[in-house]
């Protein structure tokens, strides 16, 4: 078994706190920190956060010859959209690092 | 003759049986995308129904400066057998979250300037990012 993550996690209360209208990039860098990506979009942008955790479960109860073998990976995500003033028009969040599992690959952990 | 050679084969190490599963993000909910309506939602509506995409691009939409989200996800089980010798062993288990898996299904919305949606399109994400991802638009400063 294995566990990956990539960045770090995302922290729900500060995303809360992002008021479409009235905060501004630069407060949203202040509270969050540097984005993960930023996509400009005309005259508007758009910054990317983004945690990922990744788990691996591996079986082989024949050595190197039968093998089971499972990934699975979620992340939290959230865009932020800014307008030519840099002010904050929208927000989409999804967290759902924490709910990857452990498993074989006969489980429906997701189901 | 060919028992002898997959006992040989499966002695040495170097034929594997194998099952495989392999998931990446939640898919989108199709009742979510059956409430799209072109010309009439908006980006705000996208983001409630289908949270934050996995990337966002600009494009080109009757020479206008629109964007482009798109969703992905995918869930693959694999049955093996291999047969290999093996030469070098190299495995990476880090994932390259801005190159497009082949096998990932995709959710593709398609907004105008106005963050009103245009169009979606579903479907294996690489061939819709290959038909979808333009140039940039210029856009003229007004200083």
């Amino acid at each position: 078994m294995g566990r990956i993550t990539e960045n770090e996690p995302l922290d729900p209360l500060s995303l809360g706190s992002l008021r479409p209208g009235v905060t501004t990039a630069n407060e949203a860098v202040q509270l969050l920190g540097a984005p993960d990506d930023i996509v400009q979009l005309g005259k508007r942008s758009a910054y990317r956060y983004r945690y990922t955790s990744t788990k691996v479960a591996g079986l082989s109860p024949i050595p190197l010859i039968l093998i089971f073998y499972n990934v699975d990976s979620r992340s939290d995500r959230a865009w932020l959209f800014f307008d030519e003033n840099q002010v904050l028009t929208h927000v989409g969040v999804t967290l759902e690092a924490e709910k990857n599992e452990y498993a074989m690959p006969w489980e429906d952990v997701h189901d | 003759m060919w028992r002898a050679l997959v006992l040989v084969l499966l002695c040495a190490g170097c034929a594997t049986f194998s099952w495989e599963r392999e998931s990446r993000n939640s898919p989108v909910p199709p009742e979510a995308i059956a409430r799209l309506e072109a010309g009439k939602t908006g980006l705000g509506e996208c983001l409630a129904a289908f949270g934050a995409p996995l990337w966002v691009w600009e494009n080109v939409e009757h020479g206008r400066p629109a964007a482009t989200l798109a969703y992905g996800w995918f869930d693959v089980r694999d049955l093996g057998f291999s047969v290999s010798v093996p030469l070098t062993d190299n495995y990476s288990a880090s994932y390259n979250y801005d190159r497009i898996d082949q096998r990932m299904k995709g959710l593709v919305l398609f907004f105008d300037e106005d963050w009103r949606l245009l169009s979606w399109r579903t479907g294996l994400l690489q061939d819709l990012a290959r038909e979808e991802r333009r140039p940039p638009a210029y856009v003229e400063d007004d200083a």
